[in-house]
């Protein structure tokens, strides 16, 4: 922007300047904090450990105790990471070599020191502890009790640590050593090991297990490769001014990573006791404390003390135990009943261990912790902590203050309110808030001259339980512990609301700018139109208007281009970064197969000679280039999607057509892997719906061509058509399930298979290749059709792809006519597919038919001699062709000498049928169909039998005779020439032929008038198309000539191609390809 | 060599193309034969490999109307299909049932050759 010509208008040059500013200001923005040196690049080794280095992938979101350290370095080293991915070995085979800067977490190696460079100060250290199984109770936190047990450890640091703590404790136990986890866990779950030891991260937390004790801890580094000393003392600079700087730094970053560790429920003799002594736990807590407590309008029990006992006893385990409430006005009264024994445990107790033991009484960890605020009102200065405001309900507020305040005077009130009010009235100088109450009292109106400034000294709140209660003292502290210490503060949220109200009162005071502004607008206008009306100067209110019309113009263009700027921007910010993460995918994933043609043709190139080596490779190259083309097809396809260029074309759909060719594409390599399809629907009512055909073709080939190619052979694969309820009676809602047993995803995988370019990792094991984008353009294509996708898989196990998809349900849909030839007939239905037979069952029920169904070929058999016998017989029978007990060909032979001839059996299947056929025919099948049977078919194919038979069939063979007429035969496809001609020569024509419409004109005009019966006119043709041809006949001057009759032969029987040909003067139509009986019928009808 | 029976497991409708012919098996045969060799297909690949869906749309149409009338359904399907969404001039998919069309064509042309 800076670099164009400025337009020489003083406006917009001092704009055009004004962004260049703008633009130069922002651009250095992010190095002005050292601006005299470049930031230095440090490559990252980065893997993926749980909570402590999270998001090692480009572009995703990185958290964890590394992550937040490196963060923290960089303020003091000025350092900018360049973020480099692998496993572990890979990495620190990478650090050896030079080729990363910085891999975190590395234990302390002397054979190392010469290799790598360590520096002086540890990055955090890991807590080892002892685990053993929940049954082994000999063995307890003293080590003594180790003796002779077998304890597994991990191949690592720990192995050490282990070996001297049982030699400083004097214990011969038989240690086992471990590979990896994989084989430690397996040992201990098998019960090999009596005990095992685990890391302190919370993920190895066993149900079976119970944690004995810390017993070591082994400190890691961040190290630096060997080559950069200038790193390492940067580095050793920074980690020594931040241990000065901010002592507690590495605690509070394993307090937030780590907190929740291995935490056992093992209870000790004190919890247990308590636990079998007491029933009920009676609970005290403070009133118009929110977010901790607060009794609500019903006079029930409000707050986190609510959630947070009921939390604590599920995380212990801890079933049979009641809990009663009680709610105290003053926090005195509270813990007075607490050390008379009329509670158990108070909360919230707080203000410091001093006054609890004044008290009497023990306070639990801390439920939450929360900085104290101060509020005040006006300038803070040393004069606003000389007077606190204190409620004296609350006497944990004034413990506070006398702790950290001991000078200051102390005035009380009776509520947190009243000390508010005598803030904001300047009777005192402050008072204090709670950090999790101050945000949402503060935000009330009448406090807005009140200010908050954080003392930075946390108070804690915790349970209170009286001295001496040590069972329910600890069984309280370990579930804290277990919930996690941040359950109480997200919690919180929950109920700060209520301190909070903001009237509408309040909502005009904040906003009196606007409403005084509206008022003022709409006085202005009044008095505008009195003097206006009083005057009628109408040339001054012209005037006005026009220039207030012209200042809005002005300002709405200035606030559109502005808009349009920023559009602008963002949009070329996305494209670009799109374009960029696009080239970086697209170049990886075409040179693995470009490679291995160029590859495979060299290696062919030298081994010229041997024929069946260069076979060999052209196959390999085939393959490859296969890939490569269905890839950049793919491609191809994704960048219409994402330019937008991609559209639904929604049209009139026979849902079972889609269904029944989608059906016929897979036939083939359903067959080739031997796979078995279960295909059926289930209560699709709408068959004729407006949707994409092509698209929704698309989208159900994709998932099941995935099926296919994921399942290994033998599999199963099951495709289910289901109709839900819909909202709307224009709306049909589908449901098609596909589902394999095929390998199936991970779950890491299934998260992000609706992404472009995301393959399983193993994908080079299973040996299947892909593009990676299938599943993409797929998501993307639901999602335009008004779609869902979802997917649900387990490896090994297979998958399951759920697309759910509304359609509007097409004006033309067919309403069933009542079949009364049919009414309460009894048919028997037999597949070994119950849902299927459920299907069907339902359909025929529909039509008033009586079914019965069967999974099995015999049994089918042994019902139909049954209800012959029975006086009660099937009047049809569905059959599936592939049963396992009996197949379907011998069941209806068997069927067949049970009823005789007469009654129709059809076969039902998923597979083409055309091999069989004849077989079938002669067994006595009366009909085929396809499977997923929908109802307009099953009507279709039921009613056919029961209807008077034989005279269809006679008028289909007599054919008309036009022997002697001459037919004029445009078509310019030479095979279709030659068809037309046998068919209509066979029906008695003389055919002449014309190639185009121009030589279907000249024809006309060459030949005598009379000489041509009629015309065959093909619609698309080269040169002049059929609608014209007809319109230049039509002009012709003879009106014989003129008036032939010509029909239009178009490819498809849409409407429109009909009224066009009727428009161009046509007199019939007919569609390709060719109906043989209609064309005799159009024929006949127009000559004679 | 391409027979009735090898076309009908391919999974053309041999019956109705056989209708079409009056019943005459040599006369389907070469129809067919004349139909695997029609240059369309390598114009209807070179239209689309240079984004001219006009032409593409106008070859796609032609060998739609021979192979509808043969029943050859293996690769009249996908080119009516092909045909449709080059009507509306729509490129998305049209390499796929190019390519399904090619490999229907291949299969049958190996059928020949076998």
């Amino acid at each position: 922007m800076s670099r164009k010509p400025l337009v020489d208008i003083t406006r917009a040059r001092r704009l055009a300047v004004l962004l260049c500013i703008l633009c130069v200001t922002s651009w250095f923005r992010p190095v002005s904090a050292r601006a005299d040196t470049q930031p230095e690049l440090v490559r990252v080794g980065y893997y993926e450990n749980e909570v402590f280095q999270e998001g090692a992938e480009e572009g995703a979101v990185k958290t964890g105790y590394a992550y937040e350290y490196y963060r923290k370095l960089s303020e003091y080293t000025g350092w900018k990471y360049k973020y480099v991915y692998g496993g572990f070995g890979e990495l620190y085979q990478k650090l050896l070599d030079g080729e990363i800067d910085l891999l975190a977490g590395l234990a302390w190696r002397e054979e190392r020191t010469g290799l790598i460079g360590y520096p002086e100060a540890i990055m955090g250290s890991e807590a080892y502890y002892l685990v053993k199984q929940d049954t082994q109770t000999e063995i307890t936190a003293e080590a003594s009790t180790l003796n002779g047990k077998r304890i597994g450890v991990l191949d690592s640091a720990m192995v050490s640590v282990l070996n001297r703590y049982l030699e400083e404790h004097g214990v011969t136990a038989e240690v086992a050593i471990f590979p990896d986890h994989q084989s430690l866990f397996g040992a201990f779950d098998a019960g090999g090991l009596d005990v095992f030891v685990a890391e302190s991260d919370g993920s190895y937390v066993r149900e079976h297990a119970e944690v004995l004790c810390a017993f070591g801890s082994s400190d890691y580094y961040l190290c630096v490769n060997i080559r950069r000393p200038d790193l390492l003392a940067e580095l050793n600079e920074a980690q020594t001014l931040l241990a000065a700087e901010e002592p507690n730094y590495l605690n509070s970053l394993s307090n937030t990573y780590y907190s929740v560790s291995v935490t056992a429920r093992a209870f000790s003799a004190a919890e247990r006791e308590w636990m079998e002594t007491q029933n009920a736990l009676d609970v005290g807590y403070l009133e118009n404390y929110l977010p901790y407590s607060d009794t609500d309008e019903h006079g029930q029990v409000t707050g986190i003390v609510k959630d947070i006992i009921p939390e604590i006893l599920k995380g212990l385990g801890i079933s049979d135990i009641t809990v009663r409430y009680r709610g105290y006005g003053s926090y005195d009264d509270m813990i007075a009943d607490l050390t008379a024994g009329e509670i158990d445990v108070a909360f919230p107790v707080g203000g410091g261990l001093y006054y609890s033991e004044e008290n009497g009484i023990y306070q639990s960890s801390a439920v939450a912790s929360a900085s104290t605020e101060i509020v005040y009102k006006g300038m803070y200065d040393e004069d606003t902590i000389t007077h606190f405001a204190v409620n004296e309900k609350n006497r944990m507020q004034f413990y506070y203050v006398k702790t950290h305040f001991p000078d200051a005077e102390i005035s009380f009130y009776p509520s947190i309110d009243d000390c508010l009010d005598a803030v904001l009235a300047g009777d005192v100088s402050c008072t204090t808030l709670n950090g999790l109450r101050a945000n949402d009292i503060l935000k009330n109106r009448e406090y807005r001259d009140l200010s908050l400034r954080q003392t930075g000294r946390n108070d804690d709140r915790c349970f209170g339980v009286e001295i001496g209660n040590e069972g329910l003292l600890k069984l309280l502290n370990r579930g804290i512990n277990v919930i996690g210490s941040d359950y109480a503060q997200n919690l919180s949220y929950r109920y700060t609301g209520g301190l909070y109200s903001y009237s509408l009162v309040d909502v005009i005071r904040d906003h009196m700018a606007v409403f005084g502004s509206m008022l003022l607008v709409v006085l202005v206008l009044v008095i505008f139109v009195l003097v206006r009306d009083s005057r009628r100067t109408r040339k001054e209110a012209e005037e006005k208007e026009s220039a207030r019309l012209e200042l809005e113009e002005r300002n709405r263009e200035l606030a559109e281009s502005k808009k349009a700027l920023s559009d602008a921007l963002a949009a070329a910010e996305n494209a670009n970064r799109a374009k960029t993460a696009f080239l970086n995918n697209m170049s990886h994933d075409i040179r693995t197969p470009m490679n291995a043609i160029v590859g495979f043709t060299a290696l062919a190139a030298s081994h010229i000679d041997n024929k069946a080596q260069v076979q060999d490779y052209l196959g390999k190259i085939t393959v490859s280039s296969q890939h490569l083309l269905s890839l950049i097809n793919d491609v191809l396809d994704m960048s219409r999607i994402e330019s937008g260029k991609l559209t639904i074309e929604e049209s009139d759909t026979h849902l079972p057509d889609v269904i029944h060719d989608l059906r016929t594409i897979i036939q083939a390599s359903i067959a080739a892997k031997q796979l078995e399809l279960f295909i059926d629907t289930q209560a699709v009512v709408h068959e004729d719906i407006v949707t994409d055909k092509l698209h929704l073709n698309q989208i159900l080939l994709n998932i099941l061509s995935n099926a296919i190619k994921f399942t290994p052979n033998n599999g199963t694969i099951s495709f289910r058509v289901i109709e839900k309820p819909s909202a709307s009676p224009d709306l049909a809602v589908f449901e098609f399930r596909i589902k394999d047993n095929g390998i199936g995803m991970s779950e890491e995988f299934q998260k992000t298979i609706f992404e472009a370019f995301t393959r399983e990792k193993n994908s080079t094991v299973s040996g299947i290749q892909g593009t990676g984008l299938g599943m993409a353009i797929t998501k993307n294509i639901v999602d335009m059709m008004g779609g869902t996708i979802s997917v649900h898989s387990q490896e090994q196990k297979g998958s399951e792809f759920i697309v759910e998809l509304p359609c509007r349900i097409s004006g033309s849909a067919v309403k069933h006519e009542p079949l009364p030839e049919l009414e309460g007939l009894r048919v028997l239905v037999a597949d070994d597919d119950t849902n299927t037979c459920l299907s069907v069952c339902a359909m025929l029920r529909e039509i008033g038919m009586r079914p019965d169904w069967t999974n099995y070929g015999k049994e089918a058999v042994i019902r139909a001699r049954d209800a012959m016998e029975n006086a009660d017989e099937f009047k049809a029978y569905i059959i599936d062709w592939m049963m396992p007990d009996l197949n379907g060909i011998e069941t209806v032979r068997r069927i067949r000498k049970v009823t005789g001839e007469g009654t129709p059996i059809i076969i039902l299947t998923a597979y083409d049928w055309a091999d069989i056929e004849q077989e079938a025919r002669e067994v006595g099948v009366t009909a085929f169909c396809s499977k997923p049977l929908f109802m307009s078919e099953l009507r279709s194919v039921l009613s056919q039998p029961f209807r008077a038979s034989g005279e269809t069939e006679t008028a289909k063979e007599q054919g008309p005779d036009f022997t002697g007429k001459r037919i004029l035969l445009a078509e310019d496809n030479e095979m279709n020439q030659m068809i037309a001609a046998t068919i209509l020569g066979e029906a008695g024509f003389v055919v002449d032929i014309a190639k185009d419409g121009v030589e279907a004109v000249e024809k006309m005009i060459d030949a005598p008038a009379g000489y041509y019966d009629i015309i065959l006119m093909d619609v698309q043709m080269p040169r002049m198309d059929g609608y014209e041809a007809a319109r230049q006949i039509r002009a012709l001057k003879d009106p014989e000539k003129a008036g032939i009759p010509i029909v239009a032969v178009t490819a498809n029987a849409f409407e429109e191609d009909r009224k066009t040909a009727i428009d161009s003067g046509m007199n019939g139509h007919l569609a390709k390809p060719y109906d043989i009986p209609a064309i005799m019928e159009t024929l006949e009808r127009l000559i004679r | 060599m391409l027979t009735i029976d090898a076309l009908r497991r391919l999974g053309a409708n041999t019956e109705e193309g056989l209708g079409r012919c009056m019943k005459n098996e040599a006369f389907y045969l070469r129809l067919v034969n004349m139909a695997l060799d029609d240059e369309g297909y390598d114009k209807l690949v070179s239209a689309i490999d240079h984004g001219d869906l006009k032409a593409a749309f106008e070859v796609a149409h032609s060998l739609k109307g021979s192979l509808g009338n043969l029943a050859l359904t293996p690769i009249y399907a996908p080119i009516a299909e092909l045909t449709e969404s080059l009507r509306g001039g729509q490129e998305t998919g049209c390499r796929a049932l190019l390519d399904q069309i090619l490999q229907a064509r291949a299969a049958l042309l190996a059928l020949r050759e076998n």
